[in-house]
């Protein structure tokens, strides 16, 4: 109300053209891939797609279908998404909920942190990680994908530093009417850490979503590839262009590469993601701590 | 790719690392059993010779070999195969008595990745199926077996005239101090020629005659570009396409300059053509040629896709691509039959005839680990592969193995090899027949090649590849006329990258990509290119010159 100068309207239109724009910039790719699914792959190849499908067919959404490999992959994914979030948020609350406490109440408290921070900065490398999930037999399996990620030590940071900001009479208060740490961590803090929680599980979502290169290196068949990891796959097969290529490689190719139905896949993998963000958004918008200290 | 080339070394020297550790710590019991075998090996090797010596003696009891795959091949298999099991895999173990199982299948992109990883484990199947840095890391750390004896008595008659082929060059790259290490997957170098695709099309609309020399292809070119060969009144074409990865081999041949490419000069020493003066002087011309307007401004930004639907939006009437170009503008003939690309040999700028510059590629190598009992299964698996594909029984098992007469299902066998250069002889037949109408003397493949090309004549626009491949008029054919007036330039190289290769190569590139193409737009002057050569030597291209020379006149 009291902003109503004219150089604060002038920098609210300002921003809301800066923002349009910015906005447009990342839905035009979207866009784009979602006409192209839509397209004749010789309207494709000629370049003639941008906004709006040329030479309509479902084409490439009819082959997707009969695609067992790409369903396949969809529901390991989504089977990934389910196991590894919760997995991530079960630990994320357990570490950030002691760590969150004074060096009084917890006297080991910065050693420990400094063990999950080292983590952080080094990472073991890739051929001990692949011994490590070898030997311990998880290899072509879900777990692998699930459990070498399991504590992420970015969220625990977050979800700590929240935890610290939450009011101490909270707490106290809990304490007064004899709650233990795990009856104070599960019906005091959590109920008032949704929009955190929120927040970390967007992240560990779409990281697991995202992720292709674990999948490519811990699975042993196709047919246990993540949906990243199909898609990286098929997306980087097209990239021939030298004079080694043979006349029954690029015969193949000629089969495989068909940029439609790529488009169509990548559109389908992003669906997911998209339709989730919504319901997450509600508790970014209203924290829930205020109010809940009187005084 | 460029995350990939960072990520190499990291891997390449973790694989170092555990092929050493390994040496200190399990290797303590593997040595000792294979000292063992090697002590008792030669008594038992002949005693297996007898019970099974022929190149296709089925094993009794059947034995186990594992490996790995990549499923490049996914979309030949037949309805209900899977990579695990499949009519390759079945016929193996029912005629050859092997069972053939993977250790991993993985996506073609990944392949080198995975590999890397499973080299570095330590836990290596019994056929190593590698690219050539992976093998000479192999070779090196002691882990290959020696395949010369099983080779030698193995090998089918089909195989060991495709290893003969060029030469026997297939074989050279993976030979060691006269010891086969493995086998390879080798179509011939022929493939790799470059050529000059104009839209003849084009070419008729402006009244102009083919190309007999380079100063005919540019004005090709520059007419394409100013005489509105697409009639729509409008200044929207160009001469010649390009993209950022610079495809101009088919243009510097024209003035003898032989980019990436080791060539020997007239002291008898090989040098890297990248760095020559004739390069110089082709460069000139296509900046001349772009500030005249005859190249897409944009090429510099442009991919190899973006290049192609250039191409495809009939904006440009030249390029230089190898053999295999077709495929990539057959949707614009399906869409405009009268579009007519024609393919034509490199031309020359002076009186010296051009040649094109050919390359030695493995599509494969196939090692065999050391301490596997059963080193001649990887002779029988690609004696087998050979036999049905064009053995005897390849008449009536053909389109069982390929899925279909023409499929391509030998990419689910677990090592294959094709002969050698077969394109190019396949097309000789198939213009024989074409003028002759007598099919009775034609190859299996040949002849379908050749049903092909009557479809396309009578009227089935998606077999017009097929035409512009090994028709009379094709790339089969420009290459045929390469090795018949033995127009070709060889790579002298053709073995494992050096060490400082491996290090310096990705840095070289990148400056000769990004000095040609500002040369190109004028904004580095064409004198520049001597800079350019001084800096290339500076950063390791004299040591790899160096290193190469050592190799080749090491073998």
């Amino acid at each position: 109300m009291h902003h109503t100068s004219s150089a604060y309207r002038w920098f609210l239109r300002f921003n809301y053209v800066i923002l349009t724009v910015i906005a447009l910039l990342c839905l035009f790719p979207i866009v784009n891939i979602l006409a192209i699914s839509f397209s004749s792959s010789a309207a494709v190849n000629a370049g003639s797609v941008t906004l709006w499908p040329v030479d309509f067919t479902l084409s490439s959404y009819r082959y997707m279908l009969e695609n067992n490999q790409f369903i396949h992959s969809f529901g390991t994914s989504l089977l990934r998404v389910v196991l590894g979030v919760s997995v991530n948020l079960l630990f994320t609350i357990l570490v950030a909920y002691p760590l969150s406490k004074e060096a009084a109440t917890f006297r080991s408290r910065t050693a420990y942190a400094w063990i999950f921070v080292f983590t952080m900065l080094f990472g073991g490398g890739l051929i001990p990680g692949y011994l490590v999930v070898k030997e311990m037999g998880l290899l072509d399996s879900v777990w692998a994908l699930v459990l070498p990620g399991a504590v992420p030590i970015f969220n625990v940071l977050l979800m700590l530093n929240f935890f610290r900001g939450l009011p101490k009479e909270l707490e106290e208060a809990a304490w007064m009417d004899g709650a233990g740490h795990l009856r104070t961590l599960w019906s005091v803090y959590l109920p008032v850490s949704l929009p955190s929680i929120a927040t970390v599980t967007l992240f560990s979502l779409v990281g697991h979503w995202n992720a292709w290169f674990d999948g490519m290196i811990y699975m042993r068949s196709p047919e246990h590839y993540p949906l990243a990891t199909y898609l990286q796959s098929i997306l980087q097969q097209v990239s021939v262009q030298n004079e080694n290529v043979t006349f029954e490689q690029a015969a193949l190719l000629n089969e495989i590469s068909d940029r439609t139905t790529q488009a169509s896949q990548i559109f389908l993998s992003i669906l997911p993601i998209l339709a989730i963000y919504p319901f997450l958004q509600r508790y970014f918008v209203h924290g829930l701590v205020v109010g809940s200290v009187k005084g | 790719m460029k995350s990939k080339n960072r990520k190499f070394p990291v891997m390449a020297a973790a694989l170092v690392l555990s092929i050493a550790f390994s040496g200190c710590s399990n290797n303590g019991g593997n040595n000792s059993t294979a000292d063992k075998e090697a002590n008792a090996a030669p008594a038992p090797a002949t005693a297996n010779a007898e019970v099974q010596g022929g190149p296709l003696t089925k094993y009794d009891p059947p034995i186990t070999l594992t490996s790995t795959m990549n499923e490049t091949g996914k979309e030949t298999l037949a309805e209900g195969d899977t990579h695990a099991n499949n009519v390759w895999t079945r016929g193996y173990e029912d005629e050859l008595g092997i069972k053939v199982t993977y250790d991993w299948i993985v996506a073609d992109a990944n392949y080198n990745d995975k590999m890397n990883v499973t080299l570095a484990s330590g836990d290596l199947p019994d056929v190593l199926k590698v690219n050539m840095v992976q093998f000479e890391q192999l070779y090196k750390a002691g882990m290959l077996q020696d395949l010369t004896e099983v080779y030698d008595q193995y090998a089918s008659d089909l195989v060991k005239e495709y290893y003969s082929e060029e030469d026997g060059a297939a074989l050279k790259p993976v030979t060691k101090d006269g010891k086969k290490y493995a086998m390879v997957s080798y179509g011939g170098s022929l493939d790799s020629s470059d050529m000059v695709w104009i839209r003849k099309d084009w070419l008729d609309k402006l009244g102009l005659a083919e190309p007999k020399s380079m100063q005919d292809i540019i004005k090709i070119a520059e007419a394409f570009a100013f005489n509105d060969p697409d009639g729509n009144g409008k200044k929207d074409t160009y001469g010649i396409s390009l993209s950022k990865d610079l495809p101009i081999n088919g243009f510097l041949l024209g003035y003898h300059a032989y980019l990436e490419t080791w060539i020997k000069n007239d002291q008898g020493e090989i040098v890297n053509g990248t760095i020559q003066p004739e390069v110089k002087e082709g460069l000139a011309e296509l900046q001349r040629l772009y500030k005249e307007g005859v190249i897409d401004p944009e090429f510099g930004v442009k991919d190899f896709a973006k290049q192609m639907e250039d191409v495809n939006a009939g904006k440009a009437g030249m390029f230089f691509l190898p053999q295999w170009a077709p495929f990539q503008v057959k949707d614009m003939i399906k869409k405009d039959p009268t579009v007519n690309w024609v393919p034509y040999p490199v031309q020359s700028i002076d009186d010296q005839p051009a040649k094109t510059q050919n390359h030695l590629s493995l599509g494969g190598v196939f090692a065999v680990r050391k301490g596997y009992e059963h080193p001649e299964a990887l002779i029988k698996l690609l004696n087998f592969q050979a036999e049905k594909m064009f053995g005897e029984s390849a008449a009536t098992e053909r389109a069982k193995y390929l899925n279909g007469d023409t499929g391509l299902g030998f990419q689910n066998a677990v090592v294959s090899n094709l002969p050698p250069n077969k394109n190019v002889k396949a097309q000789d037949e198939v213009e024989q027949a074409l003028k002759t109408g007598d099919t009775s003397k034609m190859g299996l493949e040949a002849k379908l090649f050749y049903d092909d090309i009557q479809a396309y004549r009578g009227g089935d626009l998606d077999k017009w590849h097929m035409e512009r491949i090994f028709g009379p008029l094709s790339s089969q054919g420009v290459i045929k006329y390469y090795r018949d007036n033995d127009l070709i330039v060889m790579n002298e190289f053709i073995y494992a990258p050096t060490k400082t290769m491996n290090s310096k190569s990705a840095t070289l590139d990148k400056l000769r990509s990004e000095t040609f193409v500002k040369i190109i737009y004028g904004s580095l002057p064409v004198d520049d290119f001597d800079k350019f050569v001084t800096n290339w030597k500076k950063l390791g291209g004299d040591e790899i010159t160096k290193e190469v020379n050592e190799v080749v006149k090491g073998q």
